[in-house]
């Protein structure tokens, strides 16, 4: 290529010559002036400890406040937030864990502690407290956790985290509808269909209102939790599922589901499309007398102006023989790639949840005293603020009733293939139950079939 | 440039260069994830048993996910979700093209606004209809005050058999427009004297459109089938937000596999034999439109 300018002929050498002058040239200012820029924040600016801090999307801008508050008192930490949707929190962090996209200390569950700990993801934090300045040991808020909250957060005998939000699933009905129809608050699975039944002759069409949306656990543990009410154990110590016999106590309650859709026609067949918001919407409403969901829900149900029907919604003992409900923990992790980037990020990770995750932590009494979530420690319920706050959410006496509750709820075993089972359970069994695609029989010998191919 | 035995030279091999750089990016983006995807469906990989990923296993991940309790029905599944689709959305479409091709008034308007749900995204896709589909959507709501029912119908919660009807329609009106647009194109390319000569000697309604119009058409609805084909085999958002996984295709499993269930050799298998069936049906659909009449469809429209 020749080109004229000016008469002056330039070669296609001089051309190419001068670009690459200039393209160096430029690059080179570039990383002068990087370099200076770096070396200036190192000197001139003071270093904070930056963390970044996974959430699923509840009631994220009061995790923000908190946040905020937290970065007022320890100034020399940064902390920024990623919250993502919650049926989808798993898999995105599963994905976000095996790209290695920086992760300091994420909300985790019981139901993928294994996984992720299996994987390397998640440390034990017990390994790690002690050895870092802390307000308490580590040993001290360990004494002071509900029982199935610390099972919950336990893995191979080690602890992983603090408890960001302990609750039990429980059972909730609506006093005022049952004391203006004479019905006495049922003590058994047989006292709610008969109480169903006689609401449905006075005009609630399906007085049992079902979440299940096959989505999450959160829907399996809102029927598996009515069978633990009736006894019900999954698994046995060696993780052999032993559900499947016609008199075990979660195959008759599946069979209690099925019959409350398709033969007494008590329980509300748009389950599939019934979120828990949208089970409250229809208790609030009156369409329904019955229900069990996270016990949080009921704070939502009772939260003044929220429905017509506010403030009469009660929780009772779950019905069967032992009242039994299932008790879960979700947790504060560190995660291993915090551990990686030295001590300076494990104190401020440390530092971080405990100020979230702690028994006295001003944040477990916010979320206790203003959206009415449960805690995974015993201490809480002596502090006055949350024990008025426990009988504003859940009514007269709630403050005993849920503590009668957690005491005697439990959580089960979850091996690392505990998510996946939980999965395949609602979608392809228990879903296909509820639709009577299948039997109940067919549906539990499914899930014990696919809980032995994963046990191995 | 420079001129000569030299030039031309460069003048063969300079494209390639040129073209390189794209087709470095373009195959760094298409061709290293789904041979990585075949490596990886050959080997151990679960999350949660760290000291064995990479392991080689050979064909250990197909044989256990085709003896998995959900392999048969996922296929089936899946199957069936494309072939419905595929013949709703096609004849639907057709039809929907030669009503516009007729030029009625108003029809230009009818284009624009077609073009609405196309824009959508289809995972929101699936969320609208999702909504609209619940006992208090606006379905139940017409039809209930219309009268033509008394009480809510619980489309979600209805058996599998029947939910599939209501996937369908979700992505019909998702894929309907694209469709009717390539269709409509075609249409408007059958030479006007052929039909003019056809009805001329009698060939009306039916018969016109079956001896004068389809094999115009053949190449064309050969093409839009295909698409809507491997739309349908491969589809997974809009299905999901739909359904939440209760209607559980291949390409579900794909993703639970991998992301929920943590065993991504596993994932990587099926979404070999996903990949391995969307070549069959292109197979499939090359020996009914050979690829020299596919290449002049896409050139000349004929």
């Amino acid at each position: 290529m020749v080109s004229v300018v000016n008469d002056k002929y330039i070669s296609r050498r001089k051309a190419l010559g001068t670009a690459a002058k200039v393209a160096l040239g430029v690059v080179g200012a570039a990383i002068v002036g990087g370099a200076a820029y770096m070396a200036y924040q190192q000197t001139a600016v003071p270093r904070k400890v930056k963390l970044e801090f996974t959430v699923w999307n509840y009631s994220v801008e009061t995790i923000r406040d908190n946040i905020r508050k937290f970065m007022q008192q320890y100034p020399d930490i940064e902390v920024t937030l990623y919250d993502f949707n919650w049926p989808d929190y798993p898999s995105t962090m599963v994905q976000r864990f095996t790209t290695k996209t920086p992760t300091d200390v994420c909300y985790n569950g019981e139901d993928w502690l294994a996984q992720w700990a299996e994987a390397g993801w998640v440390v034990p934090l017990q390994d790690y407290w002690d050895k870092y300045v802390t307000k308490k040991k580590f040993n001290e808020y360990v004494n002071d956790m509900v029982p199935f909250a610390k099972e919950s957060m336990t893995y191979k005998g080690k602890i992983y985290g603090l408890p960001y939000y302990s609750d039990m699933f429980t059972f909730m009905y609506n006093d005022k509808l049952l004391k203006d129809n004479g019905i006495e608050v049922p003590n058994t699975w047989e006292d709610v269909l008969d109480a169903s039944l006689k609401l449905k002759e006075k005009g609630i069409r399906y007085p049992y209102v079902l979440q299940f949306q096959a989505t999450n656990p959160f829907d399996f543990y809102a029927v598996f939790s009515g069978a633990m009410g009736r006894g019900a154990r999954l698994f046995d110590e060696n993780l052999n599922p032993i559900f499947e016999s016609e008199d075990h106590p979660f195959y008759e309650h599946l069979q209690w589901m099925v019959d409350g859709l398709h033969k007494y026609k008590i329980v509300n067949p748009d389950y599939l499309a019934t979120h828990e918001t949208d089970a409250a919407k229809k208790m609030g409403a009156g369409e329904g007398a019955f229900t069990v969901l996270a016990k949080y829900m009921l704070a939502a149900m009772n939260a003044p102006g929220s429905s017509p029907n506010a403030g009469n919604f009660r929780l009772a003992l779950m019905p069967g023989k032992t009242h039994e409900a299932y008790g879960f923990a979700k947790m504060y992790n560190m995660t291993r790639m915090c551990v990686d980037r030295g001590d300076a990020a494990i104190q401020a990770a440390i530092t971080f949840i405990e100020y979230f995750g702690a028994s006295d932590s001003p944040v477990l009494k916010r979320w206790a005293v203003e959206k009415g979530l449960g805690f995974g420690f015993l201490s809480p319920y002596n502090d006055p603020d949350i024990a008025k706050s426990l009988v504003e959410y859940y009514g007269p006496g709630a403050d005993k009733s849920i503590k009668e509750q957690a005491s005697i709820a439990k959580t089960i075993p979850h091996p690392v293939w505990f998510g996946q089972w939980i999965d395949y359970s609602i979608k392809e069994a228990i879903a296909k139950a509820f639709a009577k695609e299948i039997t109940v029989k067919e549906a539990v010998e499914r899930m014990a079939k696919r809980a032995r191919e994963l046990r191995g | 440039m420079v001129v000569g035995e030299k030039g031309t030279k460069n003048r063969e091999t300079s494209p390639y260069f040129f073209i390189l750089p794209t087709l470095l990016i373009v195959g760094f983006f298409t061709l290293y994830p789904f041979f990585y995807a075949i490596y990886m469906s050959l080997t151990k990989y679960v999350i949660y048993e760290p000291n064995t990923i990479g392991t080689f296993v050979g064909l250990k991940n197909y044989e256990e996910i085709i003896s998995s309790t959900y392999f048969n029905e996922a296929v089936i599944n899946t199957l069936v979700f494309t072939m419905v689709s595929v013949i709703v959305i096609v004849g639907v479409a057709f039809a929907i093209a030669l009503i516009l091709n007729q030029g009625l008034k108003g029809s230009h308007v009818v284009r624009v606004i077609m073009l609405i749900p196309w824009a959508i995204p289809p995972a929101a896709a699936g969320l609208i209809w999702r909504f609209m589909f619940q006992s208090f959507g606006w379905i139940n709501k017409v039809f209930v005050d219309l009268g033509f029912w008394n009480e809510p119908f619980y489309f979600l919660s209805a058996p599998r058999s029947v939910q599939i009807i209501f996937a369908v329609t979700a992505q019909m009106w998702q894929q309907l427009p694209f469709c009717v647009l390539l269709l409509l194109a075609v249409l408007q390319i059958v030479p006007k004297d052929v039909i003019d000569s056809s009805e001329i000697d009698g060939a009306v309604g039916m018969s016109k459109l079956r001896y004068i119009m389809l094999p115009y058409l053949k190449s064309a609805l050969a093409v839009v089938a295909a698409y809507q084909a491997i739309l349908a085999l491969t589809t997974y958002d809009m299905v999901y937000t739909f359904a939440g996984g209760t209607y559980g295709l291949i390409s579900y499993y794909a993703f639970a596999e991998m992301f929920q269930w943590g065993n991504f050799g596993h994932g990587a298998a099926l979404a070999v034999i996903l990949a391995i069936m969307t070549l069959l049906v292109i197979l499939i659909i090359l020996r009914i439109v050979p690829p020299e009449k596919l290449y002049r469809y896409s050139f000349t429209g004929e």
